[in-house]
């Protein structure tokens, strides 16, 4: 089932008289369960494109299709509520809440939720269990300034996938992380891809993450490039430049 | 919420100096705004008690049209100083005490000098119920005493204007109401530096009653009854009962008619009060603005995840006006506090006070009242979120990407 699905996507950042084209014309769908690179140089609207799909921001012209759901003009709330129930975002920068320890930036997401919450005993118990998955468990009491790099980004994943989104976007997640912590957090992410059938999309600028893909979609000055996408490393994984 | 009002109270601990300092403004704000009020709400009761207690009584009764006349302190605006006319004041309710009276103009005499001065007749024991801090104003010699019934007490300026001492007698030269020129002689049994608060003229003397009645003519008549009231408060209540009882020919006023000014006085203190305490308010809370102005530019990426995780802008704004309130709380109580030790401090012993140009102290017993200590708090928490408000709309109106990309 096509759970992002983009349709001539563009995006114009004016800056003053002058217009920045971020993307021209992108049409890309993404499968439930996928595992999708995005793969480009700095510059080339990686960014951009997961802000879009993220509801975080909002593109120019053309179509957006979320669980089949349009993702048209809605109001600021509309939207915070379908990132907050349907989309978990990893970030470059772990953008962890610096007051917050790690069980209570974990649980956030759903403190923070409109309407009817679930009991704190339950949410605590899957905080936990979760942050048991990324190996967190000696660290649940630690503020974000008590951890590595790499274990700030394990709290961001599990914020991330605390809410049972449909899908993660991940942009440039191991860019402030040395190698050897990078693949670990790519090892994690994959697994949780399989064990749990998370959909990530993940952007990176860094080629050597291509070895673990799956899917890689190449975007460069705004647009997909159509013979680089649909080499799947893994003929599981249906992918096609539409 | 509480999961707001937890990230509140830890980002209020989180740049520690800054929050110190605005909590310093808020705290100096609010004991200035307590110590100030306190110091005049003393000042004020002290001026107040000196007038209802030391001058007027709590409600006078005169005849119509005597206080428009005051100046010339008619004779012939007269009333009955009997227990027929004054046991019926007295039996009104919350009415404590009844003394009659008659202000008058006249000359006192020793030897070759004479000075005009001003005199009221008083009766000497009722008086000391009506107005008690007359007889405690009087440091040498004694009040007036029933027992002693030619003896007066003058002003100090009066008597060395005279070259008279306590236990030297005295002449009293008037008119009486007929016009005729009256004279009696006196004996000085006490002196006192002033008058009271605000008196004008500083050469007075009191006398008693039934000797000023024979001086000026007027046997069983007064020209002012002076009403002691208990409780003080209930003064608008016994004089609309005793208008009915002593009947129209007659005007019954409260102090606040007789002595205007002191309301003025107390108007024009709490103004300027007002204009000091709003200063320091405004003060502490431009300190709350700029805190919070820094704080949001400080987290706009922190916003921007905020928002990207689903929080909503009203969210983001309560979280603000949230931190801000706390800083106007804590501040706000511990300046209370502050200000409510200082007030208590001096309130036991008091404060010894000289007017400019008085020669007697006056004591100030300092103290605030528990609707003021609420009103105070609610304001410093309330005006904290409202100092807050631009900032935190603008946090809130933060579009989520540009917050993202935020480097601060
Ligand atoms: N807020 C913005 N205002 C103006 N130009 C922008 C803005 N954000 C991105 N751009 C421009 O859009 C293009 C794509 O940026 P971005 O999506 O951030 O690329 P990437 O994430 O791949 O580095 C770049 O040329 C960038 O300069
Ligand atoms: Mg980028």
């Amino acid at each position: 089932m096509n759970l992002v699905e983009l349709r001539g996507i563009t995006k114009d950042y004016r800056l003053g008289r002058t217009t920045v084209t971020a993307l021209r014309g992108v049409d890309l769908v993404i499968q439930k369960g996928e595992f999708t690179v995005v793969m480009g140089p700095s510059g080339s609207g990686k960014s951009t494109l997961l802000n879009i799909i993220g509801c975080l921001d909002q593109p120019t012209a053309g179509s957006y299709l979320l669980d089949g759901v349009p993702v048209g003009e809605r109001d600021f709330d509309k939207l915070a509520e379908v990132r907050n129930r349907k989309i978990g975002f990893i970030f470059q920068l772990f953008n962890l809440i610096p007051v917050l320890d790690v069980i209570e930036n974990i649980e956030f997401p759903c403190l923070m939720r409109k309407g009817e919450r679930e009991p704190a005993s339950s949410l605590r118990r899957r905080v936990e269990e979760l942050a048991g998955d990324v190996g967190l468990t000696p660290f649940l009491k630690h503020k974000p300034d008590e951890l590595s790099g790499g274990q700030r980004q394990r709290v961001a994943i599990a914020r991330a996938l605390i809410t049972r989104p449909e899908l993660v976007l991940a942009d440039e997640p191991t860019a402030n992380l040395d190698s050897a912590t990078s693949e670990q957090i790519i090892e994690l992410m994959l697994k949780l891809n399989q064990e749990k059938g998370v959909t990530f999309v993940f952007s990176t600028h860094d080629p050597r993450v291509m070895h673990h893909a799956r899917r890689v979609v190449h975007i460069a000055d705004g647009k997909i490039a159509p013979q680089a996408d649909g080499e799947a490393r893994s003929p599981g994984a249906v992918t096609r430049a539409v | 919420m509480f999961a707001l009002i937890r990230i509140a109270l830890r980002n209020v601990t989180r740049n520690r100096r800054r929050s110190l300092i605005t909590l310093s403004a808020v705290f100096l704000a609010l004991t200035v705004m307590v110590g100030v009020r306190g110091l005049l709400n003393g000042l004020q009761a002290t001026i107040r008690e000196g007038v209802v207690y030391g001058q007027t009584g709590a409600v006078q009764v005169h005849r119509k049209g005597f206080l428009k006349a005051m100046q010339g302190a008619p004779l012939d605006l007269d009333l009955p100083a009997d227990e027929a006319f004054l046991g019926k004041i007295r039996a009104v309710p919350h009415v404590t005490a009844v003394a009659a009276r008659i202000p008058f103009g006249g000359m006192v005499n020793h030897g070759d000098q004479t000075v005009f001065s001003l005199f009221t007749a008083l009766d000497p024991v009722a008086e000391s119920k009506v107005c008690p801090q007359r007889y405690e104003r009087v440091k040498v010699g004694r009040p007036l005493d029933p027992a002693d019934p030619t003896g007066g007490d003058f002003t100090t300026p009066l008597l060395s204007r005279l070259g008279v001492k306590v236990g030297d007698g005295v002449a009293i030269l008037t008119n009486d109401r007929d016009g005729v020129l009256n004279a009696v002689d006196m004996k000085v049994i006490g002196s006192f530096p002033e008058p009271g608060l605000f008196a004008a003229d500083k050469k007075v003397g009191f006398i008693p009653l039934p000797l000023a009645q024979e001086l000026l003519r007027m046997p069983g008549r007064a020209t002012e009854v002076a009403i002691a009231v208990d409780p003080l408060d209930r003064i608008d209540e016994v004089v609309a009962a005793l208008r009915p009882v002593v009947g129209p020919e007659y005007e019954v006023s409260s102090w606040h008619d007789v002595a205007g000014y002191v309301d003025e006085i107390v108007k024009n203190q709490n103004l300027v009060l007002n204009l000091i305490s709003n200063i320091f308010l405004f003060m502490a809370l431009l300190g709350i603005l700029n805190t919070m102005l820094m704080s949001v530019r400080e987290r706009t990426r922190e916003i921007g995840t905020m928002m990207a995780v689903g929080v909503r802008r009203r969210q983001i704004l309560a979280l603000f006006l949230l931190e801000a309130s706390l800083l106007g709380l804590v501040g706000g109580a511990l300046g209370l506090a502050a200000g409510y030790g200082i007030i208590h401090h001096y309130a036991g012993e008091g404060i010894v006070m000289r007017a400019v140009g008085s020669t007697t102290d006056i004591v100030i017993h300092p103290f605030i009242t528990a609707p003021f200590v609420a009103r105070t708090f609610v304001v410093s928490i309330v005006g904290a979120a409202v100092a807050a408000l631009l900032p935190s709309f603008f946090a809130s109106r933060l579009r989520p990407v540009e917050a993202l990309g935020s480097v601060a």
